[in-house]
């Protein structure tokens, strides 16, 4: 029990202790003085002794003498409770006394010594919950001083890092976009120029065929520009993403809707749905949307794959969450992919956009859910997503703890790209 | 800032602890209701303290220690701070060792009271019957008096101590009990002379 106690607590309670400790023989010493006090003016037979004084002294200054000592006697007697009332008094008040000016002083100074300690603990509370937008102002010196100090300087540290790291992550996405968007714009460019070109020699060289080759380049250069078109769509459509409008919806409708889909697909898709699901807060929409984009991807890593290709869908009952899973017997996902899996423009496709696997990471997301992916080498690559009914996403805190590189980086196996 | 809150505190609490200490074995000393009489002569008062003798002081008494009472009695106009008459009543007890009986001496009285027990001394120390308050002629018909009366313990001589001077208030802890009249109109308190 004392173990939980906080060092304030402990503090004063030894502080209380030896004020106890110093305190208490001195009580004992009053109450031992008061105990002999009480005994005086008690004696029956020397009152008797002196009323006798009085009485046989003959009259004159040896009566007064003699009344002078038994009034004092009787004197000492009467006052008596007096003064042992007074000691008691005095003994009482200097006990609180001490005691609450120890107290008052121990807690005053006490206060003033843990508070840093405080500060620096409910500090580091706050630093795990990765906010670093604060810095202690504690005017401690000495040892707490230095700790706090070098506490601030490990802050400023970690904020500067947590900056380089996201500018240089920053950097580099806008890099792969860069890359993709100039790659996807060339794709389309290099046809186009070639036609272009064709064209323009047959017309140099009044070819009989130009009017057919015209209209051949005419429908190149219309169709690259329908692709170009589509790609900035895609494009548009990750950057205005809406929030979800959540209902209550059954995951295994929507699974269902979505396996129908690629029903005359290659692949043989297989659908798995566990009963008694509860019912979801979801965006119907969203979510067909997050599973298509899964399934078509493990649809075209199936493509070309020598063996016969099988997609799992499963719905299952995972403690009070719901687990949806997509897995293929494809080649599997490379370990170095794996860790931008989820970045926007990220693609290995000869033509993708690399946005399919961001939205549904960003749908997930919002959903209050949790994707995941595991691969292995030869065995094709698993996404799991779970989902729970809690409030809206954007107010919770499980949505940005909702990360999914740690996870890869730690369940990433196999080396297979995709 | 809560360190002085925690020294107030603390002066508080030792404040009321030392009145619950210094409250053993005080009595609620208080008068009783006072008379007043009407003569062609003078105004006339009966007062009677109450409970003026606790165990210790009793006990005080009864070593021969000299235990002197006062009645202040002050006729006060109404409205006006001075009073138009002061009365300082008197009494002392006294044991007598040598002949074992208690002596009164009143300033309302030349002569010496003598009781065989305390408790009949105390009653005769702490009363005082028709005494004198003031001259009808002093009062005003168009104005109205009261009666302030306050008890005190005066010092006395404890031959014990070697500071022999001890203030008895303390067997009162320290507090005089007083009471006042109602308002009497100066006519009312003239009736029986006009009548005579």
């Amino acid at each position: 029990m004392l173990k939980n106690l906080s060092l304030k607590t402990k503090t004063f309670v030894l502080l209380l202790l030896i004020v106890l400790v110093a305190t208490l023989p001195l009580i004992g010493y009053y109450v031992k003085t008061a105990r002999g006090l009480s005994e005086l003016g008690q004696d029956r037979d020397i009152e008797l002794s002196l009323n006798r004084s009085v009485d046989l002294a003959p009259t004159g200054p040896e009566k007064d003498a003699a009344v002078l000592a038994l009034k004092k006697y009787m004197q000492i007697s009467a006052l008596k409770a007096s003064i042992l009332s007074q000691v008691l008094t005095f003994t009482i008040v200097y006990f609180i006394v001490v005691v609450l000016i120890a107290l008052s002083l121990g807690l005053f100074f006490i206060t003033r010594i843990t508070r840093p300690l405080r500060e620096l603990t409910e500090a580091t509370r706050v630093l795990s919950q990765d906010d670093l937008e604060f810095t202690l102002r504690s005017k401690a010196g000495g040892e707490i001083g230095i700790l706090v100090e070098a506490f601030n300087r490990m802050v400023g540290d970690l904020k500067t890092a947590r900056e380089q790291r996201a500018m240089a992550e920053r950097r580099a996405t806008w890099q792969q976009v860069a890359r993709t968007i100039a790659h996807e714009i060339k794709n389309p460019l290099t046809p186009i120029k070639l036609s272009t070109e064709r064209m323009v020699d047959k017309y140099e060289n009044n070819a009989k065929d130009f009017p057919a080759v015209m209209k051949s380049t005419a429908a190149t250069i219309l169709s690259e520009i329908d692709n170009l078109q589509k790609l900035v769509e895609t494009f548009h459509q990750y950057a205005k993403f809406p929030d979800p409008v959540l209902k209550e919806e059954d995951i295994n409708a929507v699974l269902t809707e979505v396996t129908d889909l690629f029903k005359g697909e290659k692949a043989e898709i297989r659908l798995s749905e566990a009963q008694g699901l509860p019912k979801l807060q979801l965006d119907r929409g969203q979510i067909r949307q997050a599973i298509t984009n899964l399934v078509k991807n493990a649809v075209q890593a199936l493509e070309g794959s020598e063996r016969p290709g099988v997609i799992q869908v499963e719905s299952r009952k995972a403690g009070d969450r719901v687990m949806v899973s997509v897995a293929d017997n494809g080649p599997g996902i490379s370990p170095e992919n794996m860790k931008k899996l989820f970045q926007p423009y990220f693609t290995t496709k000869k033509h993708g956009s690399g946005i399919g696997l961001a939205l549904t990471e960003r749908i997930v997301s919002l959903h209050n859910g949790k994707i995941s992916c595991k691969s292995e080498e030869g065995k094709g690559a698993e996404f799991v997503m779970m989902f729970g009914n809690s409030p809206h996403p954007l107010f919770d805190n499980a949505s940005q703890t909702c990360s999914p590189s740690p996870l890869f980086e730690r369940e990433g196996r196999g080396n297979h790209a995709r | 800032m809560n360190f002085i809150l925690g020294l107030l505190v603390a002066a508080r609490s030792l404040s009321f602890v030392t009145s619950l200490l210094g409250a053993v074995d005080t009595m609620n000393v208080s008068f009783a209701q006072p008379q007043i009489y009407l003569t062609e002569q003078r105004i006339e008062m009966t007062v009677t303290v109450h409970n003026a003798f606790s165990a210790d002081l009793k006990k005080l008494a009864e070593s021969g220690t000299d235990i002197p009472f006062y009645i202040y009695a002050d006729v006060i106009e109404t409205g006006k701070e001075s009073p138009v008459q002061k009365n300082i009543l008197e009494s002392r007890l006294m044991f007598d060792l040598v002949h074992k009986n208690f002596r009164v001496k009143k300033s309302t009285q030349s002569d010496t009271l003598v009781f065989s027990t305390l408790d009949s001394a105390i009653v005769a120390a702490t009363s005082f019957s028709r005494f004198a308050l003031i001259a009808p002629d002093l009062l005003r018909d168009e104005s109205s008096y009261s009666v302030s009366l306050t008890a005190v313990l005066g010092s006395t001589r404890v031959e014990a101590l070697r500071n022999s001077a001890l203030d008895l208030m303390y067997y009162w802890d320290f507090k005089r009990p007083s009471a006042r009249t109602q308002s009497y109109p100066g006519t009312s308190l003239r009736i029986r002379k006009r009548s005579s």
